[in-house]
């Protein structure tokens, strides 16, 4: 209580915040159920229309992939890996060399979140450094890690001493 | 306190006397069509998957399934029939 004298102050209210964030409880109830149903009925439509977009597009031919000189095959010594480019210059690729004289080749993206696969000499296997996925090197199929499907391959044609790209074969 | 909500469609859902099992019926359409969008959004993904695996089968299938859900999560969201 306020002495004689003393100058009043005026009565403090709390909390502040409320002044500068105004937060009306009445309007909580705004979306009510049945809104809600809606809501999710119309989410419902959006993910079917999803689905069937994804269907129609099996519909669209993909554009056939040209034939492209890779390397020369005295260029790649065998256990050794050769990193190109198909069929675009955005399309990183890699071309290994088996033993045996037997050459295959992938698209360098991994199927799990599209980081650069690597070839892993010791293990005899493609890796993918960023999760630990790891690729069969004969089949591009996954061995470990979060990657699900195989590697995209590369159909590979040798002439004359020089390995051609033909076109890419998926799973 | 009076409501300050500029739709007086709330008021008035609010005030109206609800109908024995009308409520229960809401939340079990709710909990319904919630379960019905999860499965489609599995569909979705799967569809993703098998497109990108190369599968050109799989995708008109699962939008087959999915244009089922959504007929079903329609038939179950009329609201005005509850």
């Amino acid at each position: 209580m306020s002495q004689p004298g003393e100058r009043p102050t005026a009565p403090q209210r709390y909390p502040f915040h409320t002044e500068d964030f105004p937060y009306q409880r009445n309007l909580d109830n705004l979306i009510t159920r049945r809104e809600y149903l809606g809501l999710l009925t119309l989410t419902s439509f959006g993910l079917f229309v999803g689905t069937a977009l994804l269907a129609l597009r099996t519909l669209i031919p993909e554009e056939a992939d040209s034939k492209q000189a890779v390397v020369a095959v005295d260029a790649v010594p065998e256990g050794e890996s050769f990193r190109f480019h198909y069929p675009t210059s955005d399309d990183p690729a890699l071309l290994v060399h088996l033993p045996g004289d037997r050459f295959v080749a992938y698209s360098q993206i991994c199927t799990h979140l599209a980081c650069a696969v690597l070839w892993d000499r010791e293990g005899s296997r493609l890796e993918c450094p960023c999760h630990e996925g790891f690729f069969e090197v004969e089949t591009g199929r996954p061995l470990a890690g979060p990657p699900l499907r195989p590697l995209t391959r590369i159909a590979l044609q040798v002439e004359n001493g020089t390995i051609f790209a033909m076109g890419r074969e998926r799973a | 306190m009076t409501r300050q909500s500029p739709n007086h469609d709330h008021e008035s859902q609010s005030d109206e006397k609800v109908q024995p099992g009308k409520e229960a019926a809401i939340y079990g359409r709710l909990a319904v069509v919630a379960v019905v969008v999860v499965l489609q959004l599995w569909f979705l993904i799967l569809a993703l998957d098998e497109f990108l695996s190369g599968d050109l089968t799989a995708p008109w299938v699962l939008a087959g399934f999915s244009g089922i859900s959504f007929l079903t999560a329609a038939w179950m969201g009329r609201v005005s029939r509850i």
